[in-house]
């Protein structure tokens, strides 16, 4: 069916895209229980996952939502870059912490979504920012009033933040009612205060009229509806100690003193605390303590690392704390009950029944690590109010470090072997910490997780976007016509180091802009003439001259800022949304540039091309912005497509989750904008079909827009779903047609002109390989050979890439693959295929079921010997381009990883 | 005991069938010439020598008489402590040896009787121990189990067996707590099949853990051995490594293969829960107080499983039980011993690496031990009650180390013969030598060691290790994916007659990373500390080609020491010793090569030396070359066709007047006086070696069986004398030998002096003494006895070590140490001073003097120089009479108030004192003599005192335990250094004065 096919391919290795460190790393808090403690029985179901919000050394903050179903037991891409935050230029993410907006208004087991979450984060100055997670924006800063902020914590009802600054002292700020404000300031310590955990909230005696223990009167009239108070808090310090707070009067209680080498001050980077008030300390010894917290003394102390101990993190159930830092171990500790011996001769050693154990240690980084976190997060509650997790699903631990990979690993434990643990990552039916393979999230290069890198075919051009500038490349044509080599394996391999001018490409530009934050999209035109980038707030537009030497000068149209904003509806100057643009895309004819505005979500469609000097704005679209057509993050009206109403079924779960908070969200909008009913959503994808015709748009929420740019007008939406699209593209054989692909690597397909989605595309689409489905790496994105080889009638060869994958799908193979098999075969294919065929988007699961299996495994033809990808598209009729940023390329520029060799260690 | 009880050892048997056996020379060679012809000589021979002493004609094959003098080899039962842990027990055979642990020495030997027990015999690996454990309930009854499937329970106070009981399968593992009274718990073979050949049962992989209940069945309550009433199978297992109660009783776990298997005592018949580890596991140790255990497994990491709680027995199929672990890894090896301390707070262990790990662990932090000797097989803790906690390991070679726990160094060493090179390294291939020899002087034996590139030192006399040699030095572990590297082998090691000098060969073969060495080295003798000293190296005596044998011309009378080698280059060479003086005027002796000799183009094989040193006679070929080796000329070529290969001659008798030529199959005895071939044996099995009586007429030739021949004998020993071809003895040996070397005669009956006795090196690697008479101290406690007289030596109280003995309790004197390398600088003894914990020390002050003292040498006073004897009981004498001193100022110093009872005491004491005293008339005053004014060696400050003192008789009469603290000061205790301080305070004085 798939025949070799010859590709000369280029494949690019000199982009020198470098990502960024993971810094920080934070899950979403539960909500408290009630205090009266009544279990519900419910209380075990299955909780979805939530947000991973992933802090970085360049100032930005990656949202992650989970890929899998609900009632999926496994998504073998688990996280992916949902939304990206662009961070000011210049910044960095030191701590982060996710609070709830308004605990009350959410059920005790409930995962809180977007809409009800705040995210501050802290980066190495004093500024403390609060994140409008919808806008993308900050949404406000704070002065922390004493100096850098070296950590942040909020408290477990989510009512308190603690700063822990740079003069010693800590400084509660209060949250409630979503404000930010700043409440009071404990006593002040001769030190840096370097990490902070809260002691567990002891519940409210509401039997007893409004007098409450410590007297701390002015609060408690403020928590008149939460019925947690926080007692203490513990503060890890550079002076080698660690501190006890008293909440209700400010006062440093007690001071835990850590190991000292050689006089020198230990740093106490991390610290916990446990329900049952066990404090967990971290610190620059490599030493992991834990104390009493009611006598601050020192219950257990392991040598568990050989350098600093950066983070640490405790498992949903409290049974277990991982630890890591500058050794890149992962070490787990296990509460182990000991079952007391009854010798008598023993009974002076009589201990505590349970103690902590040592139990295993995994190296998943290749550098520092320096967040954990750990999913479903743990609460500190005092063991009466214990927090029940399903103990069926492996928690999952997220590690992230200098190596710019979040590693996902299960965390089961040993222990816990009673029932088979699923392993929610599908990487093996193991889920235990010590046993079970690990998965590392490829990073994206650009925001939303798409790609920083554009190619612009007709002038061989390939743009990257970094932080603050962009580069260009020259890609020149290939010398000799390709050796007849099978299916795209590499014919030429262009190299860095081999800088003799036939290497095949040129830096033609390297552009530093002055940028407000990190870019966030940018686009060159087809013919090269026309470079366009933008931060979150302002958009740029150049126009590249060529050099007689073949250098690119590029030209800024000065007035184009003025041109968008004129477009804008009541233009008043101080109300303007910014310029800013999420996404761009310019049609092929290189006539008309696309944008999609970063906070307000406008499409405009720019024309470049008017003879005049200045570009003119054609049309803008509010399509993106319309609330009303959105119940839950879903399209109720306007529904089209043939296929809607099995898609519905799917969505109707969903809907029922989200019904409670679309209320919140109307007035979240309120807040931000014009007080309009219009939700902020950022377009993330966006596709111009070859002919120039159609224009789909796609955003964060799921939803797609086509627009036909003939007429310049909004032809139709798509349904939504329910999961991020992450590849848009427009099949070049029939212009209309819009393939689609979502974040857990399932594909749509859908004509534009006939407004449904094709027939002869469900058999495709209906049994989508496990093999293609299951891959660990999300697919980012989709091309076409613009001149396929014009064997066979029509064929829609697509090819699907993902940072590790290629993948070569024969669209239309489906038609033909009927009849001519036999049950038995069929069986056969059914063993094969151990693992269950994952649920398709068409909840009807194909009975069909083997013989078309096995053809569509043949047709999903899977490459994985270029990685990490960066980007694929062709550049000409048969001619690839491939930009790999080799992991060793980038790890190169790290400073040396701590390492110790040790004999005997294997 | 003359019977013969070489209990060869399985392990050892089954690798000893790799190796190729063979002779002493050279192998046997297949040709075989036709026999009747032969055996015509042989009667033609016979006619001529004329009448036969017919008493000789014995020609029955009988059994000769052997000995063995090592141990079988290290028993891989964990070793045992008694309860006061002044004893430990350690497997050996089927009998348990009953070590003390003050001296080290075997105390008692349990051995099963062997009257009508089983079917059985007693011999071979089927009986031997498996597993030993102490009665909870009675601490003086020992538990044993054996392969052959026996319960024995012992006494082993009066070492009386008290009960058997028979499994009538292999058990082994055995665990005893105190909750189950009458009960035992033992790992067994599941099914009673049959035993193989080897002695090992076929189906040991499949084991299954009981309990056995102690009381016999009503049919079996009168036999000597019981059957247990009954039996209740709490679930099956692999084969089990290992098998331990919780200290609380309350859970039974079993390791075996990749598992752990659980099982709570309260809840039996739930059977075992399986925890899956990644490695085999291969040793268990239990807290002693909490409830987890530890395990160590084959790729080197130590586990501990926190498993033992509520939730375990909660079963889930199809789910691989993991518990959660501790791991702790630094060894690359095996781990083959895990023990934790009795307070739980240490846990120790050892593997291949020879080194003792003591993990901390709470900290995780870990101190070594390194070194130990050997790789280490088990590991033990004694767990006295008032004393230092001391680990005891059990190495592989056979020998224990025991390491105290507060210095963590190895305080003693009791060591038996290591000879096994299979320890350390693969046997040496056939060809190579074997060094064996005696030391005339010490009457030791010269033996290889268990590292192939040492020598070690044998006292049969006293049945100890004297020290081991290193000869070549070298590395002696190797990384565990590495080759290991092939060290180089003592081949040769020929002791001269007066003793004083010693030649050795050792050689390493080149392989394809380095090139081959050999070396010749001679060492000289130290009389004063009694070891051997490298004299003189010579690289490559023969090039790089072997060396075929050494030898010293004995009888020194004329021309000097020569030493003959001959090597597979055709030469001869003689060496010699060069004395120069030196700057100093000392006279320095080292060897150089005297004269290089060829005949023809002939391969030397072998060199002798006629008992005058006046012929050297060489085997080359078919000839026999005579030498003279003053001037180094040929005096005469033997050449018979009777012998077409001569492999070796020997001189026969002290007149030397024969020389016995042996080939391949044949001996031929020449007369030199007549120079005609006396007589002509032809043997129907080669001849592997020549050895003559080094005073009488008689020689000896050993015959090997071929190796297809299945029969008991393996060896023919066939005597000869001079006058007749025909043997007047031949005696039979069950083994084959690998070296051999004949007995001094002090070590033969001494009426007898005509009997022949050799030392052997058998091809399993033991040492056995062969021969009619050999007199030699039966070894300590090889038989069961009680231990009720034999009580250990008291153990000094923390108040003794600070203040010195009391002069007031008797304090028996602490015994010597087991073993005394022989150490040739004193700082390593000084050391030990510094031994004791820094609170146990003494004032820095009082410790200068004796510390100064002992890096000093005392001189000898001239009078005693003559006679070492003399001056060694001098000096004895001197400082037992110091020690009266000791205590009185030690009490003077350190102003300690004296109150009333004890001022009675010391008024008593003194009043003995001076009516003991005034008893022996031969001295004057004791009290002056204290001060040493009197005394005759010290430095010289009376030089005319009489030596014929009585002091002895003072010592002997008057005060025992005064005795004590001069008895301390020789084996440098620490607690001795206040009165030794104490006097050396004085004479300084005394001498500035």
């Amino acid at each position: 069916m798939v025949e070799g096919t010859t590709l000369s391919v280029h494949r690019c290795r000199f982009v020198d895209y470098q990502p960024s460190a993971v810094t920080a790393l934070a899950f979403p808090p539960l909500p408290l229980p009630s205090v009266k403690g009544k279990k519900k029985a419910a209380s075990r179901k299955r909780l979805r996952f939530g947000t991973l919000a992933i802090g970085r050394a360049n100032g930005n903050i990656e949202l992650c939502e989970w890929t899998g179903h609900e009632h999926q037991s496994s998504a073998p891409q688990a996280w992916v870059v949902k939304k990206t935050l662009s961070g000011p230029y210049m910044s960095k993410v030191d701590s982060l912490a996710f609070t709830i907006k308004y605990p009350d208004q959410i059920a005790a087991d409930e995962v809180p979504s977007w809409s009800n979450l705040r995210l501050f984060s802290a980066g190495g100055g004093s500024e403390l920012a609060e994140w409008d997670i919808e806008r993308g924006t900050i949404r406000r800063t704070i002065s922390s009033q004493g100096g850098s902020i070296w950590s942040a914590s909020a408290n477990p009802a989510s009512t308190l933040l603690a700063l822990g600054c740079e003069d010693g002292s800590v400084r509660i700020l209060s949250l409630e009612y979503d404000t930010l404000t700043h409440l009071r300031r404990l006593d002040r310590v001769k030190s840096r205060i370097l990490s902070l955990a809260w002691g567990p909230p002891v519940p409210r005696d509401t039997s007893k009229p409004s007098s409450t223990s410590h007297g701390n009167d002015e609060e408690s009239s403020d928590e008149e509806e939460d019925d947690w108070t926080d007692s203490w808090l513990v503060a890890g310090c550079s002076d080698s100690s660690l501190r006890k707070w008293d909440i209700a009067s400010g006062r440093v209680l007690d001071r835990m003193g850590t190991d000292k080498q050689r006089g020198e001050r230990t740093l106490v980077w991390t610290v916990g605390v446990l329900g049952d008030g066990m404090i967990v300390s971290g610190d620059s010894l490599g030493t992991v303590k834990f104390w009493d917290s009611r006598t601050c003394t020192q219950i257990q102390s392991f040598q568990a690392h050989n350098a600093d101990v950066l983070c640490l993190t405790i498992s949903p159930e409290g049974t277990a704390i991982y630890t890591s830092g500058v050794d890149q171990k992962v070490v787990q500790f296990t509460l182990v009950k000991t079952s007391q011996s009854s010798n008598a001769q023993s009974s002076l050693l009589s201990r505590a029944t349970s103690r902590w154990v040592q139990s295993t240690s995994r190296r998943l980084h290749s550098h520092d690590v320096r967040a954990l976190a750990i999913w479903p997060p743990y609460t500190p509650l005092p063991p009466s109010h214990k927090r029940q997790f399903p103990l069926d699903v492996a928690p999952l631990l997220a590690s992230g470090g200098l190596d710019m990979n979040v590693v996902i690993a299960p965390a089961a434990l040993p222990a816990s072997t009673m029932t088979k643990v699923v392993n929610p990552l599908g990487t093996s039916t193991i889920s235990t910490f010590e046993d079970a393979y690990h998965r590392r999230l490829a990073y994206s290069s650009g925001s939303f997780n798409g790609s920083a890198l554009h190619l612009a075919k007709g002038a061989r051009l390939l743009l990257c976007m970094r932080d603050s500038g962009i580069s260009i490349w020259k890609i020149s044509r290939k010398q000799k016509p390709s050796l007849g080599v099978e299916d795209m394996i590499t014919t030429e391999d262009p190299t860095p180091q081999s800088g003799a001018p036939d290497r095949g490409w040129d830096r033609v530009l390297d552009m530093a802009l002055n940028v407000t934050s990190n870019l966030v999209a940018s686009a060159i035109s087809d013919d090269g003439k026309w470079v366009t980038v933008s931060d979150w707030y302002e958009t740029k537009l150049f126009c590249l001259e060529q050099l007689a030497n073949g250098d690119l000068k590029p030209k800024r149209i000065r007035d184009f800022t003025a041109i968008i904003q004129s477009s804008f509806p009541n233009a008043k100057s101080n109300q303007l949304p910014s310029t800013g643009a999420s996404s761009f895309i310019f049609t092929p004819d290189s006539t008309k540039l696309v944008m999609a505005t970063a906070m307000s979500g406008y499409i405009l469609v720019i024309d470049l091309n008017t003879g005049e000097p200045k570009p003119r704005v054609l049309r803008r679209f509010e399509q993106h912005r319309m609330q009303n057509i959105v119940i839950g993050n879903r399209v109720v009206k306007g529904r089209k497509g043939p296929d809607q109403d099995v898609e519905m079924q799917d969505a109707d779960v969903e809907e029922k989750v989200a019904e409670g908070v679309s209320d919140n969200e109307s007035e979240v909008s309120d807040d931000g904008e014009n007080g309009n009913k219009q939700a902020s959503v950022t377009v993330t994808r966006m596709a111009v079909s070859p002919d120039g015709q159609w224009l789909a748009t796609s955003d964060d929420r799921s939803r797609t827009h086509v627009f036909n740019l003939d007429s310049i007008q909004h032809h139709c939406v798509l349904p939504t779903f329910p999961q991020p699209i992450h590849a848009l593209s427009f099949e070049p054989s029939s212009p209309s047609t819009l393939i689609l692909a979502l974040a857990n690597n399932t594909l749509q397909i859908y004509d534009v002109e006939s407004r449904q989605f094709p027939t002869w595309s469900r058999h495709l689409l209906s049994a989508l390989p496990p093999r293609f489905t299951q891959l660990h790496d999300p697919v980012l994105g989709v091309t076409f050979d613009p001149e396929p080889p014009a064997t066979g009638g029509t064929k829609k060869m697509a090819l699907f890439w993902g940072a590790t994958w290629l993948c070569k799908v024969q669209l239309d193979a489906a038609v033909w693959g009927y009849g001519g098999f036999d049950k038995k075969r069929r069986r056969d294919g059914k063993k094969y295929y151990l693992p269950p065929p994952p649920p398709q988007i068409h909840g009807s699961e194909d009975s069909r079921g083997g013989g078309q299996q096995e053809r569509q495994t043949r047709n999903f033809k899977l490459i994985t010997h270029y990685r990490p990808i960066l980007f694929v598209d062709f550049i000409a009729a048969g001619e690839l381009v491939i930009v790999e940023r080799p992991l060793v390329d980038v790890l190169s520029k790290l400073p040396p990883a701590f390492f110790k060799p040790k004999y005997g260690a294997s | 005991m003359p019977m013969a009880v070489d209990s060869t050892p399985a392990m050892a048997a089954s690798k000893a069938k790799s190796a190729v056996p063979h002779g002493l020379q050279n192998p046997p060679v297949s040709e075989s010439p036709k026999k009747g012809k032969k055996r015509k000589h042989a009667r033609n021979d016979n006619v001529d020598e004329g009448p036969v002493a017919g008493s000789s004609k014995a020609t029955d094959d009988l059994a000769w008489t052997w000995r063995s003098l090592t141990e079988s080899s290290a028993s891989r039962v964990p070793l045992l402590f008694t309860k006061d842990g002044s004893y430990f027990f350690s497997a050996s055979g089927p009998s348990v040896k009953i070590y003390s642990v003050a001296t080290g020495l075997v105390v008692s030997t349990l051995t099963p009787a062997e009257s009508g027990e089983t079917a059985e015999p007693n011999l071979g690996a089927g009986n031997s121990l498996t597993c030993m454990a102490l009665s909870p309930h009675n601490p003086f009854q020992l538990f044993t189990g054996s392969a052959g499937g026996l319960i024995r329970i012992w006494d082993f106070l009066d070492a009386t067996q008290l009960r058997v009981f028979d499994l009538a399968q292999p058990i082994f593992q055995l665990a005893l707590h105190e909750k189950f009274k009458d009960q035992v718990f033992v790992a067994a073979s599941r099914s009673t099949k049959k035993i193989n050949s080897k002695g090992n049962p076929t189906a040991e992989d499949n084991c299954a853990v009981l309990r056995v209940t102690l009381t016999p069945t009503n049919a079996t309550m009168n036999s000597s051995i019981q059957k247990p009433s009954d039996l209740f199978i709490v679930g099956k297992t692999r084969k089990p490594a290992g098998l331990s109660f919780s200290p609380s009783g309350s859970w039974l776990v079993a390791i075996g293969g990749h598992k752990a298997y659980v099982a709570r005592t309260a809840d039996l018949k739930a059977g075992f829960t399986k925890f899956v580890s990644d490695e085999t596991l291969t040793c268990l140790a239990f807290h002693p107080t909490e409830e987890y255990f530890a395990t160590g497994d084959a790729k080197g990491v130590i586990r501990l499983w926190y498993c033992l709680n509520e939730d375990i027995t909660t079963l889930a199929s199809g789910v691989r039980k993991k518990a959660p672990t501790t791991t702790l890894h630094w060894h690359a090896h095996t781990v083959s011993s895990i023990a934790f301390t009795a307070n739980g707070a240490y846990l120790l262990s050892g593997g291949e690496e020879a080194v003792l790990v003591i993990w901390q662990l709470h900290s995780g932090k870990k101190e070594f031990v390194p070194r130990v000797g050997a790789p280490i097989a088990n590991i033990a803790v004694s767990r006295p009650k008032d004393a230092e906690e001391e680990y005891l390991l059990g190495l592989a070679d056979a020998s224990f180390v025991f390491v105290r726990s507060g210095t963590l160094r190895i305080s003693r060493t009791v060591a038996r013969i290591k000879l096994d090179p299979a320890i350390s390294h693969t046997r040496p291939s056939s060809s190579t030598a074997i060094p064996l020899a005696i030391h005339p002087q010490t009457s030791t034996l010269i033996l290889p060691s268990s590292h192939p590139s040492s020598l070690q030192t044998y006292a049969p006399s006293s049945s100890k290790l004297l020290s081991e040699l290193e000869v070549s030095p070298s590395n002696r572990v190797s990384r565990r994916d590495e080759k290991a590297l092939e060290p180089s082998r003592v081949e040769r090691a020929v002791i001269s007659e007066s003793g004083k000098w010693m030649a050795t060969l050792d050689a390493r073969e080149s392989d394809d990373v380095s090139k081959g060495e050999i070396y010749l080295k001679i060492w000289s003798w130290e009389r004063g500390t009694g070891f051997w000293s490298l004299n003189t190296r010579i690289d490559r005596p023969h090039g790089l080609k072997k060396v075929t044998s050494v030898a010293f011309r004995p009888g020194s009378s004329i021309g000097g020491l020569q030493l003959a080698t001959t090597g597979e280059d055709g030469n001869i060479k003689l060496w010699r010793v060069r004395s120069v003086k030196n700057k100093h005027g000392e006279v320095e002796e080292y060897w150089v090569t005297r004269a290089t000799l060829r005949f023809r183009s002939d391969i030397p094989s072998h060199a002798t030396w006629s008992s005058d040193g006046s012929i050297l006679a060489v085997s080359l070929g078919p000839h026999v070359a005579l030498y003279d080796p003053e001037s180094t000329v040929l005096i005469r070529t033997l050449t018979s066709p009777e012998c077409t290969v001569v492999t070796s001659a020997s001189f026969v008798g002290r007149g030397s007047r024969y020389l016995a030529v042996s080939g391949h199959r044949d001996l031929v005895l020449w007369d030199l006086v007549s120079q005609t071939v006396k007589w002509h044996y032809r043997s129907t099995m080669a001849i592997t070696g020549l050895v003559t009586h080094p005073v009488q007429d008689t020689f000896i030739i050993f015959e090997q069986q071929s190796e297809s021949s299945s029969t008991l004998v393996s060896t023919r020993v066939v005597m000869f004398t001079p006058r007749s071809a025909i043997p007047s003895q031949i005696r039979s040996l069950p083994f084959r030998l690998l070296s051999v070397v004949p007995c001094p005669a002090s070590w033969t009956a001494p009426g007898s002096a005509s009997s022949l006795a050799f030392v052997a090196i058998t091809d399993a690697w033991s040492v056995v003494l062969l021969g009619d008479d050999v007199k030699l101290p039966e070894e300590q406690g090889s038989v069961g006895r009680g231990l009720k007289g034999t009580s250990p030596a008291a153990k000094r109280t923390l108040f003794q070590d600070i203040f010195g003995a009391s002069a007031f309790s008797d304090v028996t004197p602490p015994s010597a140490p087991i073993i005394q390398t022989p150490a040739t600088w004193k700082g390593k003894e000084v050391e030990k001073i510094f031994d004791a914990p820094a609170y146990l020390m003494p004032p820095l002050d009082t410790l200068f003097d004796p510390l100064m003292e002992d890096f000093l040498t005392l001189r000898p006073a001239d009078e005693s120089a003559g006679v070492e004897d003399e001056e060694q009981h001098a000096e004895d004498v001197e400082m037992d009479a110091e020690g009266e001193d000791g205590p009185i100022l030690v009490g003077n110093r350190l102003e300690r108030v004296v109150d009333g009872g004890e001022m009675v005491a010391m008024v008593e004491l003194f009043m003995n004192h001076a009516i003991s005293t005034s008893g022996s008339t031969s001295i004057p005053n004791g009290i002056p003599q204290t001060n040493g004014v009197h005394r005759p060696t010290t430095n010289g400050v009376t030089p005319h005192a009489t030596p014929a003192k009585p002091l002895p008789k003072h010592n002997g009469t008057t005060k025992p335990q005064l005795s004590t603290p001069a008895a301390s000061i020789k084996t440098s205790d620490p607690s001795a250094t206040p009165s030794s301080a104490a006097r050396t305070g004085q004479k300084r004085k005394k001498s500035l004065d």
